[in-house]
Formats: structure tokens, C-alpha cells, sequence
């Protein structure tokens, strides 16, 4: 969290998040180079940096797209979505290269424009065998060019997180395209099972980890309120949230996260303006709800961030009857001052 | 995430839990049965990949350093010689050749040689 921009705001998690970064990208590259070069003692240097470039961009793919689904299913994988976005351009560089060297290799030596060539070399378009499956990965690694760019703090706060996020969401698209480009291409002429087998296996684990955590939200979704009092809604008892946390409920059409602290109850929209993080998901520190993703932070009673920082979030009311807490479902302004409800009050 | 994002991650992986594994039983099993040949020589090793297509694949393996100054690899059948590249140094070749042709030739363009030749067994 900054008040100005800056390329990197560099401390130790992202230091040691990247070293592990580059040191596995580095391993990936020697592994494989070495095991080619025993496999296939022929093989020319163009063929290795393609196909090694291939591989760690689908593998380093793989583990993006799954950090996402892991983070909601277990907290224990929130680290690894903290600095998420050095691994998305860690994997465009590496793909790049891997673009960058096929489209030299295969169509620099004709008489038109390389790029142009990806486009018109091959234009089988009726069959799935010779389908011009390059024209995916160039698909594909063009919206992985726009988020690797848009990935700074500078472009979400000028797009609006509404565009950023729908911008980075076209990742799925871009996932479909490397899928068909790695089905219409290699797998048409591989005839190895252990490659077959390894992209299947990565494509099944993608798809049900997304699946088992959209289900998951969707479940959440789905809890509805026991009763309402004046436009209050009955969410839950004050002992269910515990200190220095919050419960999440979906009410109307967003989810609201009550916090509990000092001894009081506040309740702000559960979602963060950095990134959609889920705010009740996080913590009170030094006095401020916590988001689990990026660490920005917002005061419990106001939505507001701490000075000098200038993100708000909607607050709600929220109020004590007995043991139950009642929330109202109608979003104040964001950065709206709403008196907490006091548990002492009760008693 | 925001409601609307959630709604839509959850459609969207639900059709992709259909379409991606449908593509990938489809592109397996309409992949192009293969007819593969092997030879090993001493300086070269090919392998031919016939397949139902209209295409086959050539891969030609240098196995040390070429013995002469030219090296085009031709396609051949009864009717039609064509030519499909040129070998340079040690290292793994591939060339995509008609699946009609019948033998793959090797000739050094500046002698008017003929290297070696090979039979494309059906």
C-alpha cells in the first residue's frame, strides 16, 4: 500500500517470493536443457530454448491459474497470491521468449512479414490436424502482453478496478487459447503419452479446483438471513465472530463483513477497492481491517483508509439484540462514519 | 471478487469443464494415425511419419559433421522430384513432405551427387 507510485514497493516477502521465483525458472530451464540434451543429443540450441520456454510458460500457467482457487479453499496459499503478479510476467517473459524464437525459427526466412506469416503460412482452417494452431498461441500471448503491462497499481487506478479486473479476467480466455494451441499443435505429431498425460492432469486440476471453489462461493452465496426487523437483518450470534475478525454474510446483493473489536462491531463491504480482495477474510491490525491479499488497510468505522491513503469502502449499520447481531443491508456512502455497536450494551 | 465476477467465474468454469476435456478427447482422437519408419545410417537417422493426411513428416537426424559441401533433400515419387530443404551442419531436421511420395533423396547440388537415398515403406 503507497501514497505514490513507485515500479516495485520491494520488502522481504516479495524479495523471498521472488528469489524462489527466479531459482525455480532456473532450475525448470537447466533440468530441462540437461535431460534433452541426454534424451536427444542432436537437438539444436533453437529447438531446446522453444521447447524448454514452452513448457515452464504452461507450467508456470498452471500454478497461476490455480493460486486463486487455492487461496479461497485454504488460507495456508494466501502468500502465494501476494505477489501473484511477478509470476503472471515471470510467465509472459518466459512465453515470450518462447513466441519470439518460433515465429525467427518458422517464419522469419520467407519473403513476408514474420508476423504477418503466422497468419496466412498456414491456412487449413477446415482441419483439426493442420489447423493453424500458431495464431492461438499468438492469441494467447498478446492478452498475456496486455496484463503483464496493466499489472502495476498505476494502470488499476487509472482503468478503475472494474476494468482492471475484467481485463485480467480474459486470463480464462487466454488459458482456452494455449490449451487449443497446445492440442492443435504438439499433441497432432507428439506421440509421447507422458506429455499428453501432463497437460490433461493440469487441465483436470484446473478445472476442478475453479469448480470446487466457485461452489464454494456460490454456497456462501446462498446462506440467507433468519428473519428482519425494520430493515435489519438477523446474520448471526456476536459469539460466532471472533476477536479481531469478522463473519462474512451475503445479504442483498453483496457480501458485508462485521468486524469485532475493542469490544465493538463494525460492519464495511467485504470487498477491498485494491483488487476485490475479501476483506473479511483479513484481520485488525494496529486498529485498521487488514485485507489477506495486498495488505491495504481501511478504519472499521469509517471504511476509510488511514491518512495519507484515500480508498473508502461502503459501511453498513449494524446493531446487538440480546446475543444476535442485526445488520441493515442498505450500503452507507463509502467512507461513511457509522457508530460501532458496543457488546457491553447488551449486558 | 465482487458478486457479479463470482457469477460469472462460476459459468464461465462450468462450460469450460465441458468444452476444454471434449476438445481434448477430440484432438486426440481425430489426430492423424501415424505410419512410422525408422532408419539409422551412419552419418543420419530419419524418421518418416506417414499419415492419412495429405502431409507426412520428414525428421532427419546429422549425426556428425556433413561430408560435403551441399546437402538438398529432395521427395520423390514416380511422377514428381521435389525440393523440401537443405541439411547444414549436425543437428535435428524436419520437413513436411507430400504422403504420396516414395523415397527421400539426399543429393549434393554443387557435385550432381547422389548421397544416399531411402524407400518410404507403406
Amino acid at each position: 500500500m503507497s501514497a505514490s507510485y513507485q515500479s516495485i514497493l520491494w520488502n522481504r516477502n516479495k524479495k523471498v517470493y521472488d528469489a524462489i521465483l527466479i531459482g525455480f525458472v532456473a532450475l525448470y530451464l537447466f533440468l530441462f536443457i540437461i535431460l534433452s540434451l541426454i534424451v536427444h543429443p542432436t537437438i539444436t540450441q533453437e529447438t531446446l530454448i522453444i521447447r524448454s520456454t514452452a513448457t515452464l510458460a504452461l507450467l508456470l500457467l498452471h500454478i497461476i491459474l490455480s493460486i486463486g482457487p487455492l487461496a479461497r479453499l485454504n488460507p495456508v496459499f494466501l502468500p502465494l497470491l501476494y505477489n501473484r503478479r511477478h509470476l503472471g510476467v515471470t510467465m509472459f517473459c518466459v512465453g515470450a521468449v518462447h513466441g519470439i524464437f518460433s515465429i525467427i525459427q518458422f517464419h522469419a526466412l520467407g519473403n513476408i512479414n514474420p508476423i504477418v506469416s503466422v497468419f496466412v503460412s498456414n491456412t487449413h482452417f477446415s482441419s483439426l490436424t493442420k489447423f493453424p494452431f500458431q495464431i492461438f498461441g499468438f492469441f494467447g500471448l498478446m492478452v498475456f502482453f496486455l496484463m503483464a503491462i496493466t499489472s502495476h497499481d498505476f494502470w488499476l487506478h487509472n482503468l478503475g478496478p472494474r476494468v482492471w479486473k475484467t481485463l485480467h479476467m480474459m486470463v480464462y480466455f487466454a488459458y482456452i487459447s494455449i490449451i487449443l494451441h497446445v492440442m492443435l499443435g504438439i499433441i497432432q505429431y507428439e506421440t509421447s503419452p507422458v506429455l499428453v498425460s501432463l497437460i490433461g492432469v493440469g487441465m483436470i486440476s484446473i478445472i476442478a479446483l475453479h469448480l470446487i471453489a466457485s461452489d464454494k462461493e456460490r454456497n456462501e452465496d446462498r446462506v440467507s438471513a433468519n428473519a428482519a426487523l425494520n430493515g435489519f437483518v438477523n446474520v448471526c450470534r456476536v459469539n460466532d465472530i471472533q476477536d479481531n475478525r469478522a463473519k462474512v454474510v451475503c445479504l442483498d446483493k453483496e457480501r458485508i463483513a462485521i468486524f469485532k473489536y475493542d469490544g465493538k462491531l463494525s460492519a464495511v463491504s467485504n470487498v477491498c477497492k485494491h483488487q476485490n480482495g475479501p476483506l473479511g477474510e483479513g484481520r485488525i491490525i494496529d486498529g485498521c481491517i487488514t485485507c489477506p491479499w495486498h495488505g491495504y488497510q481501511y478504519l472499521p468505522h469509517n471504511g476509510s483508509s488511514p491518512p495519507p491513503f484515500k480508498e473508502k469502502v461502503a459501511t453498513y449499520d449494524v446493531k446487538i439484540v440480546g446475543q444476535e447481531v442485526w445488520v441493515n443491508p442498505k450500503p452507507y456512502a463509502e467512507g461513511t462514519e457509522v457508530i460501532p455497536a458496543t457488546l457491553k450494551s447488551n449486558k | 471478487m465482487i458478486r457479479p465476477l463470482r457469477r460469472y467465474h462460476f459459468i464461465l468454469w462450468r462450460c469450460l469443464a465441458v468444452a476444454l476435456p471434449l476438445l481434448f478427447v477430440l484432438a486426440i482422437v481425430f489426430r492423424p494415425p501415424s505410419h512410422e519408419s525408422h532408419y539409422e545410417a551412419e552419418d543420419f537417422s530419419w524418421k518418416i511419419n506417414s499419415t492419412s493426411d495429405s502431409v507426412s513428416i520428414v525428421s532427419i537426424s546429422v549425426k556428425n559433421p556433413l561430408k560435403f559441401p551441399s546437402c538438398l533433400v529432395y521427395a520423390k515419387n514416380d511422377a514428381q522430384k521435389i525440393l523440401v530443404g537443405q541439411l547444414d551442419a549436425v543437428g535435428d531436421y524436419r520437413f513436411d513432405v507430400p504422403s504420396d511420395i516414395t523415397r527421400i533423396q539426399l543429393i549434393d547440388a554443387i557435385h550432381q551427387q547422389e548421397i544416399t537415398e531411402f524407400l518410404i515403406n507403406k
